[in-house]
This record gives C-alpha cells, sequence and structure tokens, in this order.
C-alpha cells in the first residue's frame, strides 16, 4: 500500500522535476550520440570552410558548361528568396511525349573514380541535380547545378547551351535519392542528349572518397 | 478457451508516434549531408554552427525518443521531447508554406514510392505542415493522458 500524500502540490513539483531531468538526459544523450556520431562518419557534417567542396572551383582542365546556371559566389539573399517564390508558381516540367527511346533505356551507372577520370580528361559535363540549396553548401568540382524540379524553361535553356553530343553525368545527393535518374530522363526527353550518364552514389560517394586515406603504393 | 483483446488507443497512438519517428531518425542518420542540405532550404534564421547542431542533434533525438517510446520507458520525458519536436516541424513546414518556397520536407525517407506523383504530395511542405499538426495533436494528447495517471 502506498503512503498517503500529505502535501500533493509537493509531490507534483517533484514530478515535474523528474520530467524535466529525465527531458534533459534525452538532449544529452542526443547530443552525446549525435556530435560523436557525426565525427565519425564519412558523410557528417563539417563547417564549411573544412569539409565541403569550394562552391565555383572547377577541376583543372575542365570547362563548366552554361555559365548561366552556375550559381554565382556572390548573390543576394532576399532576391534569392524572392525569385525562389515566384519560381513556386511555375509548373513542374512534363515530360515530352513521346519520350525518345534513350529516355526510357536503362541509364548507364558510373562510379566516382570513373567520372573523375572522364571529368579530368575534359570529356564529360558533370551536372548536380540536387535543390541549389544542397549544391550551394557543396559540390564536386566543376558541376554545374540544374536542379531535378527544374521548371521546363531552364531545362531547356541548359539543353540549349550545349551540343547534342555532348556527355552529361548527372549526381544527386547519394544512392536513394533518385533526383538524378528523373533529371537523366528529363534531359534525355527535352535536350535529345544521346549520352547521358548517372552516378548514383553521388555527393555521398565523393564525399567518402574524399576522406578516406589514399591507397598504399604498390 | 476465450482470447480478449483490448483496444488502447493510448498504446496504438504511442507505436505510431514511435514508427514515424524511429523511419525519419534513420532517414537522416544514414545521409547527414542531405538532412543538412534539406534543413538549410528552410532558410530559417539560424547561423551555420546552430544549423550543423541541428543536423547532427535532432535525428538523435528522434531515435532515442522513438526507442523510450517502444519501450515504454521515460515515456513521459520522451513525449515531451516529441511534443517539442513536433512544434518545431509545424513552426519550421508553416514558414515555408507561408512564404511560398517550394522544397522538399526533407521528413521521412520515401524512396520505395519511386519518383510518382505520390512521393511529390508526401514531400512536399503542406502535406508536412498538417501531418506535423496531427503528430503534435496525438503527442500532446499521450502527454496530457500520462499526467492523469
Amino acid at each position: 500500500m502506498n503512503p498517503p500524500l500529505d502535501h500533493p502540490h509537493d509531490s507534483s513539483v517533484t514530478s515535474n522535476a523528474r520530467l524535466w531531468s529525465q527531458a534533459a538526459c534525452i538532449f544529452a544523450a542526443a547530443v552525446v550520440f549525435g556530435v560523436l556520431y557525426n565525427g565519425l562518419s564519412p558523410l557528417g557534417v563539417r563547417p564549411q570552410a573544412a569539409g565541403v567542396a569550394a562552391v565555383g572551383s572547377a577541376a583543372p582542365g575542365v570547362a563548366v558548361a552554361k555559365p548561366a546556371l552556375v550559381h554565382p559566389g556572390v548573390f543576394n539573399e532576399t532576391v534569392s528568396m524572392t525569385l525562389e517564390a515566384l519560381a513556386s508558381n511555375i509548373a513542374q516540367p512534363p515530360l515530352v511525349h513521346p519520350m525518345p527511346a534513350v529516355a526510357q533505356a536503362e541509364i548507364p551507372k558510373l562510379t566516382w573514380p570513373q567520372v573523375r577520370d572522364l571529368l579530368v580528361a575534359g570529356k564529360i559535363v558533370l551536372v548536380d541535380a540536387r535543390p541549389k540549396a544542397a549544391f550551394d553548401l557543396g559540390h564536386i568540382p566543376g558541376a554545374v547545378c540544374l536542379a531535378s524540379n527544374a521548371p521546363l524553361a531552364e531545362l531547356q535553356a541548359f539543353a540549349s547551351g550545349l551540343p547534342k553530343d555532348s556527355a552529361l553525368v548527372i549526381y544527386c545527393g547519394a544512392n536513394t535519392c533518385g533526383a538524378s535518374q528523373h533529371l537523366a530522363r528529363q534531359l534525355a526527353a527535352v535536350g535529345g542528349f544521346q549520352s547521358i550518364s548517372e552516378m548514383p552514389g553521388g555527393f555521398a560517394e565523393y564525399t567518402v572518397a574524399q576522406t578516406a586515406p589514399a591507397a598504399p603504393a604498390p | 478457451m476465450k482470447i480478449e483483446v483490448e483496444f488502447d488507443l493510448k498504446v496504438v497512438l504511442r507505436w505510431f508516434l514511435a514508427a514515424i519517428l524511429l523511419w525519419a531518425a534513420l532517414g537522416k542518420i544514414a545521409n547527414l549531408q542531405e538532412f543538412h542540405a534539406n534543413l538549410a532550404a528552410y532558410k530559417l534564421p539560424l547561423s551555420d554552427p546552430l544549423l550543423r547542431l541541428a543536423v547532427t542533434v535532432v535525428p538523435w533525438l528522434e531515435l532515442l525518443c522513438g526507442i523510450l517510446l517502444v519501450a515504454g520507458k521515460v515515456r513521459r520525458a520522451a513525449l515531451l521531447w516529441s511534443v517539442i519536436l513536433f512544434g518545431v516541424f509545424v513552426l519550421a513546414t508553416g514558414q515555408a508554406w507561408g512564404r511560398g518556397l517550394e522544397i522538399s520536407c526533407g521528413c521521412l525517407k520515401l524512396e520505395f514510392l519511386g519518383d510518382g506523383p505520390a512521393k511529390h504530395l508526401l514531400e512536399t511542405v503542406q502535406f508536412a505542415f498538417w501531418r506535423a499538426l496531427l503528430l503534435l495533436a496525438a503527442a500532446v494528447y499521450l502527454l496530457r493522458a500520462s499526467r492523469r495517471h
């Protein structure tokens, strides 16, 4: 049998104090686990100056295609927000019908080492299909930003600035994002590009490769 | 022999909240950089270090709350954090909706839905706002109910 409570108010205060102390413990545990995991994970978030690629820097020898789509290093936040608010009223680009065969075919998949070699050789145009905010936080040097949900006019502008025989390689965040495959089909339909590949590992694969220790020389 | 199954709304709601929190947490923890980009797209008035702290801590808060709600341990504190988290999600998605930001909410991993209209609908901030509001209501109800016992 529980002893009778002489002071219900005291009981309530004790209960509340216990609740808040337990909540504080949960928060402390989340901070500890979060900081440890973030520090150990190659996909963790780092201060921009140290951990991610510099915005706008291109690999040597690689021409960055369609400069109009590369977001400038300095841009006005208010103007950018206003433009995004206006863009929200623009309908998503429909796929062209009937879609060319390349748009329906299986998209070839490349790994980061393969893409890196092609990029350095200047044989491909590397396209980042993630939203602008993700691109601004970090991207593969030499890539151009073209979000997978870009309006039709932007896709057409991008396509018109490149020869049809350009080899495009598209990536997004990681192998679960799906935006690169969507953009690949969009560009095949809108631009008529015959050579479109995907880097399914995306920015995550690139980041892991950057943070992994170099393989020992044979 | 007769087996009676008692339907307890509170238990069902608690398990539902736990499932949502675990689903959301694991998707974010799998790729913190993607979550960072999703959160940055909300254009919240947070400095970069504070944004990175949120990216680091929020998924683990969700995970711990989900585990505690499933286990039924430290239930009230887990519900209190659930109320805070869903309240923040309501505010974040609400301000994004109000400002007309056309962004993916980045709340749950929905890749299994493919790239169809269902996925796009579920990822809109409008849908995310109403979903977070309902989950907030459920968490508040459970927290208040737990206080009465």
